[in-house]
């Protein structure tokens, strides 16, 4: 295995374990907030649901970005390239977009979500503001997975 | 116990303020009849929603006890919500100690939801063995004192002086400047009580308060000019003189308590309303009080 192939290996670990340590986060305190409301208020359960799990997208796309690493680079096909270390510093880099963004955004969205969660509890008739508003968060780590993908697929020759 | 999360804390905070007498209920329960008024107290979740309950005193009675006992089964930083139960620990201190000098049975005035429980306090005044309450109320309880206000001043002395123990080991600027305040809030109003009733300075020096931002020299003062308007100053200033201006138009002492309750809350309020912090829990427990006290305040007038 080349040097190159380790460090885009270590760029796909990261595009992975942040985004999804980020999400963990963001959910877990999302939960949190959801459980103390639905303890008072059980019937509020389905629409604090949709707002626990919104941070949870980022651990998603970072999932998707590390496996289109291993695509390109070759590692699931059973035939891995040999890559150069320009190369493999190439894909390190071309996962950072997702794997920082996709960290601090999911622990925002989730301290977002627990604001939109005491919205809901105070006022059930605006989990859909409270949805809207927490979703808005998503559009960074978004834009972070497009500069990914594209930087995989069209910005690295091999 | 394991410590609960501010997520979780807030989040059932959130949904239990929706049970705070919103308007209208307030309307509804000024409209109608003392019965009546009962009934829709009741009906609000009150004393567990348990309907024909016997009278408005025992349904507040029970809520703000279950509102103290949850507030401190659920925060995350119990060293501090539990400083808002210390007035209750003061309170059955007083009556405990008052019951004892004076050979009364004071049972029916004890309440629980304090930081210690009202079996303990019972115990140990009756005992006079004050080792296992908190070291400030133990130092006033040890003392001799030649009249009950002298001994009631003590005990709201400790309480402060509880407060500032607890805070300088676990510190928070939010509370720290809220019992300012309040220092300042109660030592302003002692001195507009003391104007109202002809103290003395001596007298006045009594019941004052440590902990708050304006000198302590500055209230007999105020009291010997008989001018309260020289007490609008500190970090307060500006609540001290906004509740100074509606207090020489109506002369109410309870008009100027009840704002001086609003100016205090707003600081809770506005001081710290993330998501994250101890703000909400405590400005809950204070909502649940001032709600009390107005509700005993609107019965009283129905009688």
């Amino acid at each position: 295995m080349s040097t190159g192939l380790v460090i885009a290996i270590i760029g796909a670990f990261l595009a992975a374990a942040l985004p999804g340590i980020g999400s963990a986060y963001g959910v877990q305190i999302g939960g949190q907030a959801a459980a103390g409301v639905v303890s008072e208020k059980p019937e509020l359960f389905g629409k604090l649901l949709v707002l626990q799990a919104l941070p949870g997208t980022q651990g998603i796309y970072g999932f998707l970005t590390a496996v289109l690493i291993m695509v390109r680079t070759g590692l699931l096909g059973g035939g891995a390239v040999a890559l150069t270390n320009e190369q493999g510093w190439a894909f390190f880099f071309a996962a950072l977009p997702m794997a920082l963004v996709g960290l601090l955004s999911a622990v925002s969205q989730g301290k977002a979500a627990v604001a939109a969660i005491h919205m809901t509890a105070k006022q059930p008739d605006s989990s859909a503001k409270g949805i809207t508003m927490t979703a808005l968060v998503e559009t960074y780590a978004i834009l972070a997975l497009l500069v990914s993908v594209l930087l995989i697929f069209v910005g690295i020759q091999l | 116990m394991a410590q609960v999360s501010y997520p979780f804390a807030l989040g059932r905070i959130k949904a239990l303020e929706t049970r705070l007498l919103d308007q209208g209920k307030w309307a509804r329960l000024q409209e109608a009849d003392r019965d009546e008024a009962v009934r829709i107290l009741a009906e609000s979740g009150y004393g567990g929603g348990k309907t024909g309950a016997a009278d408005a005193e025992t349904l507040i009675r029970a809520e703000i006890e279950e509102t103290r006992r949850t507030v401190a089964e659920l925060s995350p930083a119990p060293e501090w919500t539990g400083l808002f139960l210390l007035p209750t620990d003061a309170h059955n201190i007083k009556a405990l100690y008052k019951g004892k000098v004076l050979g009364e049975d004071i049972s029916r005035l004890l309440v629980d939801g304090g930081s210690v429980p009202v079996e303990l306090l019972r115990i140990s005044i009756e005992n006079e063995e004050y080792s296992m309450l908190p070291k400030a109320f133990a130092a006033a309880l040890e003392q001799k004192y030649p009249d009950l206000l002298h001994f009631s001043a003590a005990v709201d002395r400790a309480v402060f002086e509880e407060i500032r123990t607890v805070l300088k080991k676990k510190k928070n600027p939010l509370l720290s400047r809220y019992f300012s305040a309040q220092a300042d809030f109660t030592n302003v109003l002692s001195t507009l009580r003391a104007l109202a009733l002809h103290w003395n300075s001596e007298k006045l020096e009594i019941v004052l308060l440590p902990g708050g931002t304006i000198s302590l020299d500055a209230f007999p003062a105020a009291l010997e000019a008989g001018n309260p308007d020289l007490l609008a100053k500190g970090d307060f200033s500006f609540a001290i003189s906004r509740v100074l201006a509606s207090y020489a138009q109506s002369g109410s002492l309870t008009g100027a308590e009840q704002q001086f309750t609003e100016e205090r809350l707003a600081l809770l309020k506005d001081g710290d309303d993330s998501c994250f912090s101890i703000g909400p829990v405590v400005s809950y427990l204070m909502q649940r009080e001032t709600e009390a006290r107005e509700l005993r305040v609107l019965f009283a007038q129905k009688l």
